[in-house]
């Protein structure tokens, strides 16, 4: 494997950015936060992510401003949480309150991982 | 019987019978009509019978009593006199008889296939020309002074009319007819929305009213006066001398009947009738003369609109006033669901870390997802006490309280979310604060929304501070709580809606309900919340009590041993003797936790 898996959050919520960054580090994925659009902007194009997870109360995603800034496309895969405004069809879509166990589980499926699969017989 | 309405003031729109005398007013409980008005005495004036007139007067109130603009000692009331007691202004009114008690009556409308009784239209004038007696125009000097009072309480009434219920409008205004024009009974009557048809709302009559108990309204009448829009005047007396020829006149006398439509911005709403009866023995003596005429025609003529216009208004707003409520409740329950939302999602992050880590054995994991859980749990713990203080009218739980200690155990609970943040949080009480009687709880929850606040307005601003202050004031008889930060501050805009609930400028990370709990808190107190602020600049709140102390003195500068009584209400050792007088209370206290603690619980 030539680098880890980079996820990237964009989710106002530090409790939630928290429980998704322990979550996956501990599958050896690589966690990138942004509490805010401006900043997400700034990762996506620093940071290269697999994959992308989109809260969907994030300042300025909603009322569209930043949306095209990570819209990729479909070649970056991108999971939303809750509602947003122009979703793309090929969003994996999670409504709240959504369970850690299903988000952390559709993350490992987009990004071919899925950890229950991999996961050596003890 | 005499009445008064509040024109003006804090009971504006009140009106009162001077039923018995001397007739106290004041802002007495016991007095005959309590004025809620700080600038009113406690027994500020009084109305007396003097023969066969009624007086006012004042009784040594410190502002004064004014009759018609003038300050008067003793005054003779005339009707449509207006009186003014510190900020309360009064309209005298006094009915030309004194007999005038009214009860409810019957209202009949006959059919068109019925025997009235000889009643025929002698006048009729239109909706438009009836209206504009409220235009200036030549008036008789009668009409004159009718309308000046009548331009008075219509105003108050509308004024009034959206808190009405409009049985309670037509009541009011069928009152106001009775004191402008000398008649015997009276109603008005809506058109049903579902019926189309006139239904009697309110009636009053004189209790000596020789007309009887029940009103019949010719419909061929109310028809005419519906449809032509125009308001009639109709008697049972004939033109010529061979009145008495009249069989209905010899039964009932002369019966003189005033009836306009209520003619609204669109439509006709209703229709108020009025009648005098003249015994026929007074009619047979005085032949010819009439009690109403066109200048009472034209006065109801601008009443009855006024009353239509007052009546559409207090339907649009009930509907308007219905719709808002629909949309604040639907409001209300969207908002507080999402945040509910919010933090169930943060209890199930913090549990799935706990699983996770049970499944690891990784001790670091579980107490990540732990703090996760005990940090929501504050969440909806302080979620549930905002809205409890916020939906409930309730008043201080007033005790003896250490201000400084409340203050600092806030500043103490709040440490942690400040190191967090990494926000430098201070705290400098002012030491010389005497024991005062507040609300502890409610004063620690006032200043932990606004503690809160700061640390959240400064989270990304350099060398962030919040600084946490008390100060004594005790010229003033009040004590400041301040909390200031160097956050991002707010603009002219968000410092309007600051208290608005539910608006908040912090996201996912605010109920709107912190900022409104405080101001009501403060408010219950007696207090006030100024905030300086400017964007980028932070923001500086500062929340004044009235410092009540312990003794029940309610303002300190009112204690007469101080010897600088007027500059330092309060001496060193003064201050030190209420608190050695209050040291057993003091004792209960815990230094650690403080009396307004909300989380008691050891750390």
């Amino acid at each position: 494997m030539a680098r880890s898996r980079r996820v990237l959050i964009v989710d106002p919520s530090i409790d939630s950015r928290e429980v998704i960054r322990t979550a996956l580090e501990r599958q050896g994925v690589a966690v990138f936060e942004a509490d805010s659009a401006r900043r997400g902007d700034e990762l996506m194009r620093r940071c290269h992510p697999d994959l992308v997870v989109v809260d969907g109360e994030i300042d300025g995603y909603s009322a569209g401003d930043s949306c095209a800034a990570w819209d990729t496309a479909g070649d970056i895969p991108r999971v939303v949480l809750g509602r947003i405004k122009g979703a793309a069809t090929g969003d994996r879509q999670l409504s709240k309150p959504y369970q850690y166990s299903q988000l952390i589980r559709t993350i490992g499926e987009l990004l071919g991982t899925h950890s229950g699969a991999q996961r050596p017989a003890a | 019987m005499p009445s008064l309405f509040v024109i003006r003031g804090n009971d504006q729109g009140a009106r009162v019978e001077v039923d018995a005398t001397p007739f106290s007013l004041g802002r007495d409980t016991d007095a005959s009509f309590q004025l809620h008005d700080t600038e009113v005495s406690r027994r500020h004036a009084e109305i007396r019978r003097a023969g066969g007139s009624y007086l006012l007067v004042d009784t040594d109130s410190s502002n004064g009593t004014f009759a018609n603009g003038h300050r008067v000692v003793q005054h003779t009331l005339n009707s449509g006199d207006q009186l003014q007691l510190g900020g309360t202004v009064l309209l005298y009114t006094q009915p030309a008889e004194s007999s005038a008690t009214r009860r409810l009556l019957n209202v009949n409308i006959i059919g068109q296939a019925e025997p009235v009784d000889g009643s025929r239209i002698v006048s009729s004038i239109s909706h438009e020309e009836g209206s504009r007696i409220f235009a200036a125009g030549q008036l008789t000097p009668w009409l004159a002074r009718a309308r000046n009072n009548l331009q008075v309480v219509y105003d108050t009434a509308l004024a009034v009319s959206h808190t009405l219920d409009i049985d309670e409008l037509l009541r009011r205004i069928l009152q106001l007819v009775f004191d402008s024009v000398d008649v015997d009974r009276g109603c008005v009557m809506l058109i049903d929305a579902d019926t189309g048809r006139l239904e009697p709302k309110a009636y009053l009559d004189r209790a000596d009213s020789p007309g009887g108990e029940t009103i019949r309204i010719s419909q061929t009448i109310l028809d005419y006066v519906l449809e032509t829009r125009e308001g009639v005047l109709t008697s049972n007396a004939v033109e010529d001398d061979r009145w008495d020829s009249a069989a209905s006149i010899l039964q009932l006398g002369v019966r003189e009947a005033i009836c306009v439509p209520m003619q609204g911005r669109y439509d006709v709403v209703g229709a108020i009738y009025i009648d005098t009866t003249t015994p026929a023995a007074d009619a047979i003596r005085r032949p010819g003369v009439t009690r109403l005429g066109d200048d009472h025609l034209k006065l109801l003529i601008a009443i009855a609109h006024q009353a239509a216009l007052a009546v559409e208004d207090t339907r649009y707003y009930s509907a308007m006033v219905q719709a808002e409520r629909l949309a604040a409740v639907g409001q209300t329950i969207a908002t507080l669901s999402h945040h509910i939302k919010n933090i169930l999602q943060g209890v199930r992050g913090g549990s799935y870390l706990i699983e996770l880590g049970l499944t690891d054995h990784d001790e670091e994991i579980i107490r990540k997802g732990w703090d996760i859980v005990e940090k929501n749990q504050t969440k909806i713990s302080n979620l549930v006490l905002d809205m409890l203080t916020f939906s409930k009218e309730r008043e201080p739980d007033l005790q003896e309280t250490r201000l400084n200690e409340t203050i600092a155990d806030v500043v103490e609970l709040m440490q942690t979310r400040a190191a967090d943040l990494e926000v430098r949080l201070t705290w400098s009480p002012d030491e010389s604060i005497p024991m005062l009687i507040l609300d502890p709880d409610g004063v620690h929850r006032a200043v932990l929304n606004l503690v809160t606040n700061a640390l959240d307005a400064c989270d990304s601003v350099d060398d962030p501070l919040v600084e946490v202050a008390t100060r004594w004031c005790p010229d003033d008889g009040v004590v400041h709580i301040i909390v200031a930060d160097n956050g991002v501050g707010m603009s002219s805009d968000e410092v309007e809606r600051m208290f608005t609930i539910f608006v908040s400028k912090k996201g996912g990370r605010g109920t709107g309900l912190g900022l409104p709990v405080t101001h009501k808190i403060v408010h219950e107190h007696g207090g006030r919340l100024d905030v300086e602020t400017e964007p980028g600049q932070g923001s500086r709140f500062v929340i004044e009590l009235p410092a009540t102390l312990p003794t029940g003195i309610t303002q300190p500068h009112t204690t007469a041993a101080s010897p600088q009584a007027d500059s330092r209400p309060f001496s060193l050792d003064e201050l030190a003797d209420l608190e050695s007088l209050h040291g057993d209370d003091a004792g209960e206290f815990d230094a650690d936790t403080g009396p307004g603690s909300d989380f008691p619980e050891d750390e």
